[in-house]
């Protein structure tokens, strides 16, 4: 592995400005701009583990997850000069992000038969010994949360396990806070009346 | 950005909440350990060195930048196409000169294109300023 690990998913926000010795997005952005892809490079090393880490909440397999986060950052050079520099990189990045694997889900979910991922069976089905009320939650939380609308979806997804603000939220996905906001409410209660549901028929 | 946004969120998490979060968000960590970064980095960097390099780049960020402009993208590909008749070596093009033949194709351009479109590019009167213009403009955005 070429980079260090990061602790992911716990109070995220978007990306603080770097130190006084790093340049800023926006000097990095203005020089990626007239063509100098090492100031580019530098953003993509800035920011690709966290639209990795958005890539994958939504599409939940790991080489989706890297074609997703590849394309993004090659659509987002190809359209640099309308990025809004008051708006700053990383919304627009994440926009691409967020959008281009909902469309990725979208296509798979179509073509595939099992709406839940190989990944996670894989990687994180957890011991015989420890097969148990958590893991049919993990599932049942899973197809819930699988259940809700795209947009709906992508904003729990943003809010409750990336650490986004509704502001943040909104930048990213071009909507006001207040509605990101209902939207999170909406899509909460979804999830509580799916579960409860769940629940319910288990017993 | 601030977290002030938040001060008024209407739909705070209730103990049960907290539950299915820890538990959504622990099975769907991105496995970050598992990801070659140096290697994607590389592969991304990579396609876009390829796509910068391409023969048809100038003439797409051409179409790009003017298309974002309000110019649609059909009628900025008929323009950019002028530049590369302008600018190609084979066609005769001097610099300052164009190619023999391309005022009349540009104007025939020019003037198919619609009100709105003509408006943005101030192309009312003189087709061959405004191509002029572009063409200096295009050069020195690069």
């Amino acid at each position: 592995m070429g980079a260090g690990k990061r602790a992911r998913g716990e109070g995220n926000r978007l990306e603080p400005e770097p130190s006084d010795r790093a340049p800023s997005d926006l000097s990095l952005l203005a020089r990626a701009r007239s063509g100098d892809l090492e100031a580019y490079g530098q953003l993509v090393e800035r920011h690709m583990r966290r639209a990795f880490s958005i890539a994958y909440r939504i599409l939940r397999h790991r080489e989706d997850a890297e074609d997703v986060v590849q394309d993004a950052f090659i659509r987002t050079l190809e359209h640099i000069d309308r990025i809004e520099l008051a708006r700053g990189f990383q919304p627009w990045l994440y926009r691409v992000v967020t959008n281009r694997a909902v469309s990725f889900l979208r296509a798979r979910s179509v073509r595939a038969t099992n709406p839940l991922d190989e990944d996670l069976h894989r990687a994180r089905t957890p011991a015989p010994d420890r097969v148990t009320e958590r893991h049919e939650l993990r599932e049942d939380l899973l197809r819930a949360l699988d259940s809700l609308p795209d947009r709906q979806r992508t904003i729990v997804l943003l809010a409750d396990l990336e650490g986004f603000t509704s502001g943040e939220i909104g930048e990213i996905l071009e909507m006001p806070a207040g509605t990101v906001r209902y939207q999170l409410h909406l899509a909460r209660r979804a999830l509580r009346v799916i579960l409860a549901h769940t629940v319910e028929e288990e017993r | 950005m601030t977290e002030e946004t938040d001060r008024n969120e209407p739909d705070r998490l209730g103990p049960m909440d907290e539950e299915w979060r820890r538990t959504l968000r622990a099975a769907t960590a991105p496995p970050m350990d598992e990801v070659d970064w140096a290697s994607l980095r590389h592969a991304i960097i990579s396609e876009a060195e390829r796509r910068l390099e391409a023969p048809r780049a100038p003439v797409y960020r051409t179409v790009s930048r003017w298309s974002s402009r309000g110019i649609p993208v059909a009628a900025a590909a008929l323009l950019a196409a002028c530049l590369v008749l302008w600018t190609l070596p084979a066609t005769g093009s001097s610099g300052d000169a164009a190619p023999p033949g391309f005022w009349p194709v540009a104007e025939e351009l020019v003037r198919g294109l619609p009100d709105e479109t003509r408006q943005i590019l101030d192309a009312s009167t003189d087709v061959e300023s405004m191509i002029r213009a572009m063409v200096a403009s295009a050069a020195e955005e690069g």
